[in-house]
């Protein structure tokens, strides 16, 4: 499902990716390790079509990323990823609710099918009785809860987690590695996760380790 | 203190000069402001030196200056005035003046009324000016005295093409008179230069010419205080006053400034509220530069913070750097603006000269008063302006936080700021209520123009209440995008802020004139119903002295063809508050053609009584305060006469206030066979056009208009008065749309972060745009909407308070409903269309800056 | 006296060979023998010539004996269309600071300048010279606002009347010549601004209608008031090629008792001493004069070397200064007045033909 051959990317000719490929399978689970300034969130940039390489080859679903346009990714993003970040990064300006509700307005889904949806997942990811609150009305857990719900709400093939229990308690962020686990497995949907932790590797099928750009 | 210092130095300092084209984008905006209204300032007070300037290049400023309170001055009073004086060294200089015009080129056409120009035709005692060295250096030799001579300044000479010798014709009253030049006054250094319109002939030539023989307008009284004598001014004062009994009176330069103000007062007006707006629109924009630079250097600050410096270090730090701004803009500003002055001054001199026939297009120079002032404003309002963004910089979190939180902008809910607009609102309708301020019969609408700029800010910041109006569909790039508008920052709010200040002033001014030209519509077709008018060919604005003789008047009434004529006498008196027009007119021909639009309507045949009654128009009777059937104490040159009030008329024809009196009664008291104006009613089946051209024919010296043709020009003259309104009202909405796109830049800059987010769960570059754009489609109309509705309470303002607390004319209010839904197309299509631009630049700026 | 005839402009090309010996070819009077003069008319205004002067000059002395020299002056020229221009100078020399203001000024006659035709009475602008019913001249001036005189003169010595039959000569021309009244002692009091001062001044009244030759370019003249109580008035007209002109050189002696003895020009000389620098007008002026006649010498010393006045408004700017007169042991015997006219440029290029005391 997801194919990454031979990756290379530079930045000011400093190289950040060194030959990297890697693939997964639907609903794999994959962690990725490795210390500060390894590469892992340029990799993901990069699957997530963000950023773009310089030689090598991500394929999506039997798509070439590189072969794109910036729409055509932002159209492959929409549909087929879905994106949980550290610090959460939800709309300021929007409720939970319209934050979990924007990518399937994106898609145009039908109002009334959208609504159920959404309900329904917050009710599965335990924040239904936040759903009128403002970003910066929640805790950090019920952030990153809403932004897992955002990030499955379209049920991508893909989602890529950027150190997703970095900015949690202990506590909170086990139970978000459960609801992740649990949330893809339901949807069936494969999750590459960069992380430090051994507890969220563990969430995992598999270990990939990463340093100074070249995937171990 | 060394904090400060230290930031400044190596932070502030070297922004400057990496980044050097931004800062120059900044500096030229905040120089922008300051330079609009250095501009107006200067064309203002350059526009009104027209007025004072020619007379003192020939005698430097007087120490006082008499006239008659009402007609001329008797030369006969000189050698009282010299003996009231006794042995004191203090030079009199009389002079006598009169506008005069080159003739109209023969052509059967009609020409506009201030086609030609006018010139000041100024008689002085050319051989006693000797005794002044500030007018002839030494080594000039005494003019040569023939008759006719006129000596021109260089820059007449050059304009003209004249040279000593050459004949030059002008029209004096109604007569084309050949004049000889008899030389070029010389530049004397540290004098002010002779003025480009102004013919300097011998008293008693200009007097023969004049046919005044024996009578002066003025005598400047001069002295300077030595080791023998001090005080000299003030003695000659009481001395002079003392020996005055009536006959003349005493102006200071003080007086004679309040006499030039009063004189423009309409038009000044104009420029002051116009440069509130730019002083306004200015401190917005400077408020979103300065917030922009705040945005692009958090990072910076933050690291600061995370090496300890205090938050007052850096606020005082950006503060200090904003008035460092300020000071290179105010500088920059005051040469933008003299260079705007320069351009300025063309127009403004342009209009001047039409309506009061007054200036010269002088040349608009900066004092350091004014050059200082034009500092001291840009440094006050970039501190004003940075108070809020140095204490967000103050706020910002140390580094190690700053990357934890997703930085959104600091909300606007610390301050309720709607609340604070409504509060200005109010206080702006309560100051409304207010009386003008009354200073040596000046009226200054003070309390109007706080509540103007008290309604401009309220509105400003009330407006960001509407945007808690929008509500998106289905659509996810509005929802996005208004959601940001239901939570407006601070940003948000000066946007809207500034834009509704923009539009609400031009909502006001378009009222105001719409009202205005409305009004002087009507008023023109109940006026103006003669189907000949005549004046003086020289009588090309309103100040002009050109009148027609009684014997041309005869002329005119023999013609075949005419049914009946009427003639207006005129003659400037002084009331004790100022100049105002005592006019002579036939009050049975005015009310059997209806001419006036009554305010206060006089009883049938009021000028039969036994005691003297008068009209007196609108703006006397605001000024004076008077009402039907109070008294006035008329100035004539047999001294007061008590004048009843018989009625008052609405007249738009001048600011200063006439008194029309029966015309049999004015020839008695001012001994004045001249006419100022003729209108002329035709036999039926005469052809006005003929009649007119041929009575320009025989009578080169006249101005014929006829009724068609005036009122045209009349409404042309008007409409000219706002031409600079135009332009400046167009800069002040163009300035605040470009404020907007700042505005939506800096919160872009801010949202770096939510932009990513939206690309990484899939918005496409285009919509990213597209919800900047709907975002600054919501701030435009938002802007519009609250600016039009403020601009019709605005307009009322200008019309029931500022103008008739000013000249207390009369308006018809109007809503000039196309005009100002065409601006608002346009201000929000353009608004649409840079906020589409920007959310197209910011869209290419989110990935580059994201690693 | 002096003259410099402000012609201004006026007068260019009036005068000189009119046919007739009554009036000038424009009209005005010329001075005719055996005039009977009377009082006080005679002291005003004749605007039937052409040109006429007020011109007194004096020395004063504060009571602790500080010494001043002044000069007020009043000229009157007409045009030829009658129009009258009065040209006037004052002046104020402290001798002991060393220091020489003066002021000229112009006026067309009316309400700021003007002579009365039936007394003494001239103004110009707040200067003003009269004679009151008891004799006594009232002179006020001020020059700018630096210095203030009013002076009351009382003659000392009775009028005299220069020249010949009434006539004074100043060429070979019949027109040039005036009518020449003179107080040639008058006692006066007043202030120099607060200050009391008395002394002696000199007044001269003349009219004429054209005063200068041709070939004459300017004069040198000096009034003396010797302490023996004879006066002396001494003229000389200058020619182009640097000589006397013998029908314009005079020293009239007016004895104590008021009788008068005409020298003509070979009965004395005139020699001219050392020379000051005028460093406005560049003028080279011989502020030292030697008179000497058959039995005495007159030497005349300069209390100030500048003294020069006028020539602000005229352009004709002339040396009338302040001078002891010594003899010939350089003992003081008097005081005087020293007038040079026509060293700054060519007075007749300028004026014409006009005159000149």
């Amino acid at each position: 499902m997801l194919e990454v051959h031979h990756v290379t990317k530079h930045y000011a000719s400093r190289p950040i990716l060194r030959d990297v490929s890697l693939a997964l399978a639907k609903g794999e689970r994959v962690a990725l390790l490795g210390p500060s300034g390894c590469g892992k969130t340029t990799l993901l940039n990069c699957i997530g079509g963000i950023d773009r390489v310089d030689s090598g080859r991500i394929e999506l679903a039997g798509a070439d990323l590189a072969t794109l346009t910036s729409d055509g990714l932002s159209l492959v993003r929409r549909r087929q990823i879905g994106t949980i970040f550290q610090f959460f990064h939800l709309l300021p300006t929007l409720t939970a609710e319209e934050n979990i509700e924007m990518p399937l307005q994106l898609t145009g889904m039908a109002k009334a099918e959208r609504l159920e949806r959404v309900r329904a997942l917050m009710q599965r990811v335990g924040i239904a009785h936040r759903s009128g609150a403002l970003p910066a009305q929640l805790s950090g857990g019920e952030m990153q809860r809403v932004a897992i719900a955002r990030a499955v709400i379209h049920r991508p093939m893909l989602i890529l987690a950027d150190e997703p229990t970095g900015n949690l308690d202990s506590a909170t962020g086990a139970q978000i590695l459960d609801l992740l686990r649990e949330v893809t497995e339901e949807e069936g949907t494969a999750l590459l996760m960069v992380t430090h932790s051994d507890e969220a590797a563990r969430a995992c099928h598999r270990v990939l380790r990463m340093l100074d750009g070249v995937l171990l | 203190m060394n904090d400060v210092v230290l930031i400044l130095r190596r932070c502030a300092l070297r922004h400057w000069r990496l980044a050097w084209k931004q800062q120059l984008m900044l500096l030229a905006i905040l120089a922008l402001g300051t330079g609009v209204h250095v501009a107006m300032k200067l064309a203002n007070r350059s526009a009104l030196a027209g007025f004072e300037r020619f007379t003192q290049t020939i005698t430097s400023e007087s120490d006082w200056t008499l006239r008659a309170a009402a007609g001329p001055l008797q030369e006969e009073w000189l050698r009282e005035m010299r003996a009231a004086l006794g042995g004191l060294p203090v030079n009199l200089i009389p002079a006598i003046e009169a506008t005069v015009t080159p003739p109209a080129l023969p052509s059967s056409a009609e020409v506009s009324i201030g086609a030609q120009p006018t010139w000041r035709l100024l008689g002085m005692d050319l051989i006693g000016l000797q005794n002044l060295r500030a007018s002839f250096p030494a080594q000039t030799n005494v003019p040569v005295l023939a008759e006719r001579s006129v000596f021109v300044s260089q820059g007449m000479a050059r304009n003209q093409g004249w040279k000593e010798g050459s004949e030059v014709k002008v029209v004096i009253n109604d007569e084309v008179i050949s004049l000889k030049v008899a030389g070029i006054m010389p530049v004397i250094p540290d004098a002010p230069a002779p003025p480009d319109d102004l013919l300097l002939m011998d008293l008693p030539e200009a007097q023969r010419l004049l046919h005044r023989e024996g009578e002066i307008d003025r005598v400047e009284v001069l002295s300077r205080d030595g080791a023998a004598f001090s005080g000299l001014r003030e003695q000659s004062a009481i001395l002079l006053k003392q020996a005055a009994k009536d006959r003349w009176q005493l102006l200071g330069h003080e007086d004679r400034h309040a006499l030039a103000g009063s004189m423009t007062a309409a038009f000044r007006l104009n420029l002051n509220v116009l440069s509130l707006l730019a002083l306004l629109v200015g401190g917005y924009l400077m408020f979103q530069a300065l917030d922009g630079v705040v945005i692009r250097r958090r990072e910076e600050i933050a690291v600061l913070r995370s090496l300890g410096v205090r938050e007052r270090s850096i606020q005082m730090a950006f503060l200090a750097e904003a008035a460092l701004l300020g000071l290179v803009a105010g500088i920059l500003g005051d040469g933008l603006g003299w260079v705007g002055a320069q351009a300025a001054v063309m127009g403004v001199a342009r209009t001047m000269t039409a309506l009061y026939g007054a200036s010269s297009a002088t040349y608009a120079s900066l004092n350091l008063d004014e050059a200082l002032l034009g500092v001291a404003i840009c440094i006050g309002t970039s501190l004003v302006a940075a108070w809020w963004p140095a204490r967000v910089a103050a706020a910002t979190p140390a580094a190690q936080i700053l990357g934890r939180h997703s930085m959104h902008s600091v909300s606007g809910k610390i301050w309720r700021v709607e609340v604070f607009g409504v509060m200005a609102c109010i206080t702006a309708l309560g100051l409304a209520e207010l009386g003008p301020l009354r200073i040596n019969g000046m009226r200054i609408p003070l309390a109007a123009y706080a509540a103007a700029l008290f309604w401009l800010m309220g509105a400003g910041l009330a407006a960001g209440g509407l945007l808690q109006l929008f509500r998106a569909g289905e659509n996810p790039v509005r929802r996005l995008a208004f959601s940001h508008l239901r939570q407006p920052s601070i940003r948000h709010r000066f946007a809207v802020a500034a834009l509704t200040s923009a539009i609400t002033m031009s909502t006001g001014m378009a009222v105001m004139i719409a009202s205005f030209d409305n009004t002087m519509r009507g008023w023109i077709v109940r006026s103006m119903k003669a189907d000949i008018y005549v004046s003086s060919a020289g009588a090309q604005s309103a100040s002009s002295t050109s009148l027609i003789s009684a014997a041309t008047v005869d002329e005119i009434r023999a013609m075949p063809g005419v049914q009946e004529v009427a003639v207006v006498r005129h003659m400037a008196v002084n009331l004790p508050d100022g100049p105002v027009h005592a006019m002579g007119g036939d009050m049975a021909f005015a009310q059997r053609r209806d001419l006036h639009a009554w305010v206060q309507a006089p009883a049938q045949d009021w000028w039969y009584g036994n005691e003297p009654a008068a009209l007196i128009n609108e703006s006397l009777g605001e000024r004076l305060q008077k009402h039907r059937g109070d008294l006035i104490e008329m100035p004539t040159p047999a001294g007061l006469k008590p004048v009843r009030i018989a009625g008052v008329y609405a007249d738009y024809g001048n600011e200063r206030g006439t008194i029309l009196l029966h015309e049999d009664r004015f020839r008695e008291w001012f001994h004045n066979e001249m006419a100022w104006r003729v209108a002329v009613m035709l036999k039926p089946g005469a052809d006005a056009e003929t009649m007119r051209a041929a009575l320009q024919h025989g009578h080169p010296g006249l101005s014929v208009f006829t009724q068609a043709h005036l009122r045209k020009e009349a409404l042309r003259i008007f409409r000219q008065t706002f031409a600079v309104t135009y332009a400046l009202e167009a800069v002040g909405v163009i300035v605040a749309v470009a404020g907007l796109g700042l505005a939506l830049a800096s919160l872009m800059l801010d949202r770096r972060k939510e932009l990513a987010t939206l690309r990484a769960i899939g918005f496409t570059t285009r919509e990213a745009s597209q919800a900047c754009a709907w975002e600054g489609f919501g701030l435009a109309v938002s802007g519009v909407v609250a600016g039009i509705i403020a601009g019709v309470w605005l307009g009322w303002l200008l019309i029931e308070r500022v103008n008739k607390q000013s000249f207390g004319w009369t308006l018809t209010f109007h809503f000039p409903g196309w005009q100002i839904a065409a601006m608002a197309v346009a201000v929000i299509g353009t608004g649409i269309v840079v906020s589409a631009f920007v959310g197209r630049w910011s869209s290419t700026l989110t990935v580059d800056r994201e690693e | 006296m002096k003259r410099i005839v402000q012609t201004l402009v006026l007068c260019l090309g009036t005068a000189v060979l009119a046919q007739s010996p009554s009036t000038t070819s424009d009209g005005f009077a010329l001075p005719q023998p055996g005039r009977v003069f009377s009082f006080p008319r005679d002291h005003g205004s004749h605007p039937e010539f052409r040109t006429e002067w007020w011109y007194v000059t004096g020395h004063l002395e504060e009571a602790n004996g500080e010494r001043f020299g002044f000069q007020a002056t009043f000229f009157r020229q007409a045009s030829p269309a009658r129009q009258s221009l009065y040209l006037a100078h004052a002046t104020l020399l402290d001798v002991k600071k060393k220091t020489f203001i003066n002021e000229e000024r112009l006026n067309r006659e009316g309400w700021d300048a003007g002579a009365s035709t039936t007394t003494l009475d001239v103004h110009n602008g707040n200067w003003s010279m009269n004679l009151d019913k008891d004799g006594v001249i009232h002179l006020n001036t001020t020059i700018r606002s630096d210095a203030k005189l009013s002076l009351k003169l009382t003659p000392a010595q009775p009028l005299v009347v220069f020249g010949k039959d009434g006539v004074s000569k100043k060429g070979t021309s019949p027109e040039a010549a005036s009518h020449y009244l003179t107080f040639p002692r008058l006692d006066c009091t007043g202030t120099v601004g607060e200050v009391a001062v008395s002394g002696q001044a000199w007044m001269d009244h003349e009219f004429s209608s054209s005063q200068l030759d041709r070939n004459q370019v300017g004069w040198d003249w000096a009034s003396l008031q010797l302490n023996d109580g004879r006066c002396i008035m001494v003229y000389r007209m200058r020619l182009r090629d640097g000589g006397n002109d013998p029908a314009g050189t005079t020293l009239a002696m007016v004895e104590k008792d008021g009788s008068l003895k005409h020298t003509d020009a070979a009965g004395f000389t005139w020699k001219p001493g050392r020379t000051w620098t005028s460093p406005v007008s560049g003028a080279v002026y011989p502020i030292e004069a030697e008179i000497r006649t058959q039995d005495e010498v007159f030497k005349l010393a300069p209390l100030n070397e500048a003294q020069e006045v006028g020539g602000a408004i005229s352009g004709l700017p002339y040396w009338e200064g302040a001078c002891d007169v010594l003899n010939g042991n350089g003992k003081v015997i008097g005081r005087a007045f020293l007038e040079l006219a026509g060293y700054a440029g060519d007075l007749a290029r300028h004026l014409g033909g006009a005159g000149v005391k």
